[in-house]
């Protein structure tokens, strides 16, 4: 018993670093675009300093939002086992879910991890002592964007508690690359799925911030997607232990 | 008249160790390499060269003694030879024998050729 | 031990992916590669599976690896339990090195990290010996390796595995004589009772010496499943240029120096095995070499 939860344990840490891997020939050129791309980002945010205080602080919300959906979406990282390697990933000692599920989260993760680190990092160490974070009423040394205000459209309260709303909002950000990701066959097209499914996301959520501008009708929009993000999961999870499959050997 | 049948692996190698044991690679009452070390060395399958100490056991050139490994059994050295003696008699020298009459060659020519080559010896 | 139960295997559509037949199934619009295929392969030996190009012996292999199943109806069975893609329980019993190996962008000594996090029996003291023996360098990405050099590092991965089934199809390809000696060793090296190394290929003269078992694939199916110690005692394998000598021959090929034969052997001494007669003997009249033993 206590060499299987070992084994187990180990199996889940080898698959969350599964996500960490350079992509061969991705040049360092591309991943300075990247960079370049993100201190754009935080230049704008300093030029739209002269606007009103809340919209100010929203439209950087909303920068910083799109920007990590695109960074997790761009391959400029892919995940160790791609589709060169689809019979290596099948032969893998670990269930279809736990290879799945722990590898998406694992790249989530890491790739999380790295934008907080630069995005908010460069943010900090360019920006400290800037009039617009003087408006905006915060200390140097503080996070620029609370990170609650980060992970949420709008938090209503009055509907609902508010680890709620984190939740719904939680699977909101996540079920649609794992269901892309998890509905294909093999890792063969999963990358490439996730990076489709993120661009849709970032245009629908830019097209929903726009149009309700965080209004209720938007919240309301984001409750049901959040719903049918859990039940996409659910649904894909099961579905990925159930199915049988046969590879391309 | 060409007849080869060739012995099996196991039995070829248990032929090999004596004629090491004969050439003094191992002396009597030493150790000789454990079946892995041995398998490994000659790149052989390892139960094929278990059969093969098996054999040389039972034919009493090997002595297994528990926990320790293989020794060469003090007799080991006269226990080959007989063998061989045997065996040169029984195949060997019964197909010499056979070609020499074949093409004509009398015993007492046989007999001296022998002589003679002892001799230069 | 794995056992395989019955298996037919084919393609419902040509070129696409092979699927697992049952007697349900509907045969007939498609290309069988196997059918009816069962083995029984024991622990502590070491199995030679050989046969024809494009006769099935990949195929029955990513089938035993796990790389073919059909949930509905289990075909193998590792250790008494039966197998499906999916059973890490299971699936960490099994390393197959596959025919052509892939060019992953992960340096050696990182991939062998990664994959010890998956067979809980790996070494890394083993995987280290390995890599000094066949002179590989551990900080290389694996895409940059040749072609044998690739083989080699995923051999390394296998043997430091530790996992009880060891698969190798074609390992002898890519590799040069010092690095085929180096196999040898360690296939030799690796052998305990309870491991299971399974090696599939055309070059069986070069691995001859390691075999337990011989398993000829032809015809679908499994047409000589034997030892090579039964074989040995059953069968003659002789060199005459007697003419006469033929004539009592289960099977006979030309040599230089005269006709390599089978004969029923009746001398009661074991006979080395000639595989490339034996081979051949098989494909031409597999009954007739079975007949003989029991």
């Amino acid at each position: 018993m206590k060499h299987n939860n070992t084994f187990r344990l180990n199996r889940f840490l080898g698959l969350i670093g599964t996500g960490i891997y350079k992509r061969k020939n991705s040049k360092t050129l591309t991943f300075t675009i990247w960079v370049g791309i993100l201190f754009l980002f935080v230049l704008l945010n300093q030029l739209i300093s002269n606007l009103e205080f809340d919209s100010a602080r929203i439209v950087v919300t909303r920068v910083y939002q799109i920007s990590y959906i695109v960074f997790l979406s761009v391959p400029v990282f892919r995940l160790t086992f791609n589709e060169q390697m689809s019979i290596q990933w099948n032969l893998l000692p670990a269930s279809a879910f736990e290879k799945n599920l722990y590898s998406v989260l694992g790249m989530l993760i890491w790739r999380s991890l790295l934008f907080f680190i630069v995005v908010l990092g460069l943010d900090y160490l360019l920006w400290s002592g800037s009039p617009f974070i003087e408006s905006m009423g915060m200390e140097m040394g503080q996070c620029r964007i609370r990170l609650t205000e980060f992970f949420t459209f709008g938090i209503t309260d009055t509907i609902m508690p508010r680890w709620v709303s984190y939740v719904l909002v939680f699977f909101f950000y996540t079920s649609i690359p794992i269901l892309a990701g998890i509905s294909n066959n093999t890792s063969l097209h999963r990358e490439y799925a996730f990076t489709y499914a993120w661009s849709a996301y970032i245009i629908f959520s830019t097209f929903i911030n726009y149009c309700f501008k965080g209004g209720k009708e938007y919240e309301y929009l984001v409750i049901v997607f959040g719903c049918a993000g859990i039940i996409g999961l659910i649904y894909n999870i099961i579905f990925s232990i159930t199915r049988s499959c046969n590879t391309k050997a | 008249m060409i007849f080869k049948e060739k012995l099996s692996i196991y039995l070829q190698i248990a032929e090999r160790i004596s004629d090491e044991i004969l050439a003094g690679a191992y002396s009597p009452g030493s150790r000789v390499p454990s079946v892995r070390e041995y398998a490994v060395m000659i790149e052989v399958n390892l139960n094929t060269v278990m059969r093969s100490y098996d054999t040389l056991q039972s034919w009493g050139i090997l002595e297994m003694k528990r926990g320790l490994g293989y020794f060469v059994a003090d007799n080991a050295v006269q226990t080959i030879l007989a063998r061989r003696r045997e065996a040169f008699i029984s195949t060997q020298a019964s197909e010499f024998f056979e070609t020499a009459r074949t093409l004509g060659v009398t015993p007492d020519e046989l007999a001296d050729m022998y002589k003679t080559f002892i001799r230069q010896k | 031990m794995i056992e395989v139960k019955d298996l037919s295997i084919g393609y419902s559509i040509p070129g696409n992916t092979p699927q697992i037949f049952t007697h349900s199934d509907d045969y007939d619009s498609s290309e069988i590669v196997l059918r009816g295929l069962s083995l029984k392969i024991e622990s502590g030996k070491v199995y030679g599976l050989i046969g024809r190009n494009g006769v099935g012996k990949t195929t029955l292999l990513n089938c035993i690896s796990g790389l073919i199943w059909k949930n509905s109806e289990k075909k193998v069975f590792i250790d008494g339990m039966p197998f499906s893609n999916g059973n890490p329980n299971l699936s960490s019993r099994i390393f197959y090195v596959t025919d052509t190996t892939p060019p992953i962008h992960v340096r050696v000594d990182k991939y062998a990290r990664k994959l010890s996090m998956f067979y809980p029996l790996f070494s890394m003291d083993c995987f280290n010996e390995c890599v000094e023996l066949f002179g590989l360098n551990y900080k290389e990405y694996i895409d940059n390796l040749s072609l044998g050099q690739k083989k080699m590092a995923f051999l390394s991965f296998a043997f430091a595995s530790n996992a009880s089934h060891i698969i190798l199809d074609e390992p002898t390809n890519g590799l040069d004589i010092t690095s085929m000696r180096t196999l040898r060793k360690l296939i030799a090296s690796n052998m305990t009772d309870d491991k299971t190394i399974i090696i599939s290929t055309h070059h069986i003269n070069e691995i001859s010496s390691l075999l337990d078992h011989i398993i000829i694939l032809n015809n679908k199916n499994a047409v000589f499943d034997h030892s090579v110690l039964e074989a040995g005692r059953v069968l003659s394998f002789v060199e005459s240029d007697k003419e006469t000598d033929k004539e009592k021959a289960l099977y006979s090929m030309s040599s230089a120096y005269g006709n390599r034969m089978i004969l029923p052997n009746t001398s009661g001494i074991d006979s080395e095995i000639d595989y490339e007669l034996l081979y051949e003997a098989v494909l031409d009249d597999s009954n007739r070499i079975n007949s003989l033993f029991k």
